[in-house]
């Protein structure tokens, strides 16, 4: 138990050296900026695929594209006048709305989605109650938590709401 | 009548009221813990309602919804953090009587003035839905057409700081929804060759990516740990006097009006009802220097207004398919999973359903306040549930939920994409409840739109050509700037 605690102990203390280096790394961003121009070029893209996406059965003016094509153009649209907006702001040095992205947040919100697709791919070889509990566990961690019953607890929900889809709600979970 | 008698001997079954009651208590802990919204209550619980019929279906989820607005006012009360947004005017005055002691106090009033304000909303929705739905059957396809655009103009109201960006989030919503198989033509759209995206993209597994698991990646940025001292609660008697309630009187039914009327009109929602409510009781108070400072005729206006929302904004929902909000668009979802389109013709194929629907509500703010009255100690002790155990508690439920639509791990794979996408777009400050207003609304617009156009042969004058077609533009073009005119006066005040 206590070569355990250690380990822990000393997993804690890495954890805490790497957090202290990316502590404080901030890139400071235009949030304005950046969104619209991650729609113009989603919106150029889905306008330049559509003839291969859409394929078309007659020749009718109204047709399966026309809705997806308006909704393209309009944000599109509304990208390009967000995006000159900001660029004018930022010409005439006027001020802007500006957003920080803090490094060691973004490593946090990168190691969960990690867990996420771990889970994921865990569920068909493991099935979704075992895959679950470990899920749960690898999370609690995560917070570092040091309390045992807080795995207990999440563990023995884990396993009740797999019985509970399965047996109650009739869903054959993987 | 013999629909009302219908719809009473429908509601009137054991399932119905054990669900609203499983559904009152998911909803008050929900809105009770900070962090967790009702939405994401109604997301998580949405899969359950798959195995139910559409009354217990309802019950189940109305009970969220309702129930969730009064949560919020308890961890606004005790620990002034409030559980769901509009709670925020609630805590003015409820964390300063907690302050002095009487949080019980404080908790009864918010519980009393939202029974109030929510019967008092249910009985509007149960005699003026049944007359709005008359008059919209009179519609046709472009007045549908335009019904749908009247929906999505509450982008207005949940946009944020830029419309801009709501339009653009909600035409994503719309373009998603343009996924898969179109139903007029049979052609695939953006499907990339990919056979599990031929029925396009479930509602249901986007709204968990979207409000569910985003929530849980954000996880990483929050961390606070609140706690509530639950004993002095035991200690105090919490009774109200006869003079606090004669006190209370006028501001509770004026607001129950005020919160109705705002419920009626889409993208407004009850944060604005609250808050508008507040303000007009304190203008008409003799005692208004008591305002902030514990004043329990500010707790009712604020939680009569909230709860009052809630069954007016069901009136343009069953009546014509318009959500008012982010919750109702989802309660828009469950109906269609039960085969109830959303319109006009709800009242006349489903007049029963309908009716024990709208009975139904009345008796979920009655439990409300039962449920409220013997478990207060019970929710008080709730907000300190820590965030560790419900987070992992919460994807498992995400993960269940969204297989159980298909049997299929592909979608718990595009949920965790939703949940992506949710998150970048939070970073670069776009809105994400418009995206939901689009996947909702997506199919009845597109269909509306494409099929008006057919008949006009192209020409957009056909929204123009009836006197019901005129009176919606301006409608539209009246909400849009009422709406905007509340966020210019919102943007000088800050």
């Amino acid at each position: 138990m206590n070569a355990l605690i250690a380990f822990f102990d000393k997993i804690d203390q890495k954890l805490d050296r790497i957090g202290a280096k990316l502590e404080g790394k901030v890139v400071r961003y235009n949030p304005s900026l950046v969104g619209s121009l991650l729609f113009i070029v989603f919106g150029v893209v889905f306008l330049i695929i559509m003839p291969q996406q859409i394929h078309l059965t007659g020749s009718d003016t109204i047709n399966a594209q026309t809705f997806p094509r308006l909704l393209l153009q309009l944000i599109l649209f509304f990208s390009v006048i967000i995006f000159i907006k900001e660029i004018v702001k930022m010409a005439m040095h006027k001020k802007c709305d500006m957003k920080e992205l803090h490094l060691l947040v973004e490593v946090r919100t990168l190691i969960i989605l990690a867990l996420l697709v771990g889970y994921l791919l865990l569920l068909k070889p493991i099935g979704f109650i075992l895959s679950s509990v470990l899920f749960g566990i690898a999370l609690i961690c995560y917070f570092r938590v040091r309390k045992w019953y807080y795995y207990l607890i999440v563990a023995t929900a884990a396993v009740l709401i797999g019985v509970l889809f399965q047996m109650v709600l009739h869903v054959r979970l993987p | 009548m013999e629909l009302f008698t219908q719809g009473f001997e429908l509601f009137f079954n054991l399932p119905n009221f054990l669900w609203m009651n499983i559904g009152l208590l998911l909803g008050v802990v929900f809105g009770a813990i900070p962090g967790l919204t009702v939405i994401l209550c109604i997301v998580l619980f949405l899969p359950f309602t798959y195995t139910m019929g559409p009354i217990e279906s309802f019950m189940f989820l109305l009970g969220i919804y309702c129930a969730g607005g009064y949560g919020g006012s308890i961890s606004a009360i005790l620990i002034k953090t409030p559980g769901t947004p509009h709670a925020a005017a609630t805590m003015l005055d409820g964390y300063p009587m907690t302050q002095k002691g009487e949080s019980k106090k404080a908790m009864n009033i918010a519980l009393q003035a939202s029974t109030f304000g929510g019967l008092f909303s249910a009985f509007v929705l149960l005699f003026f839905a049944p007359q709005v739905a008359k008059f919209a059957q009179k519609m046709g396809t472009p007045e549908y057409f335009l019904v749908c655009l009247f929906g999505l103009t509450i982008i207005a109201g949940v946009s944020g700081k830029s419309l801009m960006k709501g339009i653009i989030a909600g035409c994503l919503g719309l373009f998603i929804s343009a996924v898969g198989i179109d139903p007029m033509t049979g052609s695939t759209r953006y499907i990339f060759g990919n056979i599990n995206l031929y029925s396009g993209f479930d509602l249901v597994i986007c709204l968990i990516g979207l409000f569910a698991l985003s929530e849980v990646l954000q996880k990483g940025v929050r961390g606070a740990k609140l706690k509530v001292e639950t004993d002095s609660l035991k200690k105090e008697s919490g009774k109200i006097t006869k003079a606090e309630y004669k006190k209370m009187g006028i501001p509770a039914l004026l607001s129950a009006i005020i919160g109705v009327i705002i419920g009626i009109i889409p993208g407004t929602g009850a944060s604005m009802a609250s808050f508008f409510s507040y303000n007009t009781a304190k203008s008409m108070s003799k005692h208004p220097e008591e305002f902030g400072h514990g004043s329990v005729e500010g707790i009712a206006a604020a939680e009569t207004a909230n709860n009052a929302v809630t069954g007016a904004t069901l009136i343009p929902l069953l009546t014509m398919g318009i959500p008012g909000d982010g919750c109702v668009a989802i309660l828009l979802g469950a109906l269609m999973i039960n085969n109830l389109t959303p319109g006009p013709n709800l009242f006349v194929d489903h007049g029963a359903t309908m009716y024990a629907i709208m009975i139904g509500l009345v008796f979920i703010n009655i439990f409300m306040f039962l449920q409220g009255r013997f478990l207060t100690g019970l929710f008080a002790k709730i907000i300190n549930v820590p965030i560790a155990i419900l987070t992992p508690i919460i994807v498992i439920f995400c993960f269940a939920g969204a297989f159980s639509v298909n049997n299929s791990t592909f979608d718990i794979g595009t949920t965790v994409v939703f949940a992506l996408i949710a998150y970048v777009l939070y970073k670069v400050d776009f809105p994400v409840i418009p995206i939901l207003l689009g996947l909702v609304l997506g199919d009845t617009t597109e269909e509306n739109f494409r099929r008006s156009l057919v008949l006009s042969d192209g020409s957009w004058k056909i929204f123009v050509s009836s006197p019901i077609c005129i009176a919606f533009v301006l409608v539209i073009t009246l909400t849009v700037a009422f709406i905007l005119w509340g966020k210019v006066k919102e943007l000088k005040r800050n």
